[in-house]
């Protein structure tokens, strides 16, 4: 008899709110999702994390209503209402479930004006540029203890993860994370569309960025592992050595003393 | 400090009419057959007070208490300048709208209180799709140019 729990991850209930939430949010005009009053809006997902602005319940029909609770730009509202309405439907039509889903309420929690948004963009690239900011002092930083141990062990292989982690940092993560944060904060005022989407994007870059520098920690935590055992292995060879010419010279003089002695 | 205030009950029909069409009532654009959109409180409120800032002639929103009250609140983070002096009451397909405003000196009051009754409308019904029932000014004070300046002390 198995007690495994059961896939709720892959329960209907989570597939809809999965697929509602995914269109909701790729509708132009819906910048994000809330909970909604009372938090009551949360499913939780075993996949992939609570989805936070949806909320689907079973029926006594057999379907699942939908209750959608969304951050959206200054546009008529209930037009958005209808798009997202049309999305969803669309998404749950693909995931081939729209024989389940019934009605789609959606609800707007708030609003967002063009300033708001373009502070809340400085804002986010303020904490991005912090955090690279952290990245590449973490990097250099490692860099530096590369350089301590090559100059006590064989400066090849830490001279050669120096240079990569300095050509990724100048050349490549440096300079993309320039060229990402000197980028005009005024065009994310155009349209809160392009705006999410470029926010989008940068995100999506900066988490390239952090699994790019995580990977290069890991090489340089690897070559470090490999030049301990270097000089664990050049320190057994020299003892080893060391104590062959101790036998050599005992073997040298062994003659000699027996002949002292046999006198 | 001048204080006025201006009350007009718009769509006074509305509750005559009200039996002859139910199903207007139902099928309006927030609730349809697929389902119902609801707006928030806090969006109303947000679009009434981005409406009336719109209008030439206000200066700020909010009375005296709330603009000291709110500059506390938004010190420490919490609070919104952006939605101090704003009311409203919120139904499933109607709102009424409260603001309290400072209006520059010089401007008629009367004249600036109807285009911003005007403006929350026309944004109100436009953004949201809520009736607007009401929008009932109170000018709570006037701004004087100048008034910003700190006072040169008299000694040294």
């Amino acid at each position: 008899m198995s007690f495994d729990r059961p896939q709720v991850g892959r329960s209907v209930r989570v597939r809809v709110a999965r697929a509602a939430l995914q269109a909701a949010l790729a509708t132009p005009g819906v910048l994000g999702s809330d909970s909604g009053p009372s938090r009551g809006r949360v499913t939780a997902d075993p996949d992939s994390g609570p989805l936070i602005g949806v909320l689907v319940t079973a029926q006594s029909d057999g379907r699942y209503a939908v209750d959608l609770s969304l951050v959206a730009d200054m546009v008529p509202l209930p037009a958005l209402a209808e798009d997202v309405r049309a999305r969803v439907r669309r998404r749950v039509d693909d995931d081939e479930l729209g024989d389940v889903l019934g009605v789609v309420n959606v609800e707007f929690a708030y609003v967002v004006t063009a300033d708001e948004f373009a502070a809340a963009i400085a804002a986010e690239q303020q904490v991005e540029e912090a955090i690279l900011a952290e990245e590449l002092g973490a990097v250099a930083a490692i860099a530096e203890e590369g350089d301590e141990v090559g100059a006590r062990g064989s400066g090849s292989v830490t001279g050669e993860a120096r240079g990569r982690v300095a050509a990724a940092s100048s050349a490549g993560i440096g300079a993309e994370g320039e060229r990402r944060l000197g980028a005009p904060a005024g065009e994310a005022t155009h349209g809160g569309r392009d705006a999410a989407a470029a926010l989008a994007a940068r995100q999506a870059a900066l988490a390239t960025d952090q699994a790019a520098l995580a990977a290069q920690q890991a090489a340089l935590a690897a070559e470090q592992a490999a030049l301990a055992g270097e000089r664990a292995a050049l320190a057994a060879e020299s003892a080893a050595r060391l104590r062959s010419l101790e036998s050599e010279q005992l073997v040298g003089s062994a003659p000699e003393g027996d002949g002292e002695r046999e006198r | 400090m001048a204080e006025a205030r201006t009350t007009t009950e718009r769509n006074a029909g509305t509750h005559a009419d009200a039996g002859s069409s139910e199903i207007t009532r139902q099928q309006g654009p927030l609730q349809t057959e697929r389902g119902q959109t609801t707006i928030a409180d806090a969006v109303v409120t947000k679009v009434a007070s981005e409406a009336a800032r719109e209008v030439r002639g206000v200066h700020e929103l909010g009375g005296g208490v709330s603009r000291a009250i709110g500059s506390v609140t938004q010190r420490v983070g919490v609070g919104d300048e952006r939605t101090q002096g704003v009311s409203v009451e919120v139904g499933e397909r109607e709102a009424a709208v409260d603001l309290t405003l400072v209006i520059d000196y010089g401007e008629s009051i009367p004249k600036v209180s109807q285009a911003v009754r005007d403006n929350v409308i026309k944004r109100l019904e436009g953004i949201t799709g809520l009736a607007v029932t009401e929008v009932n000014v109170t000018v709570n004070d006037l701004y004087f140019p100048g008034d910003e300046v700190p006072e040169q002390p008299r000694v040294q």
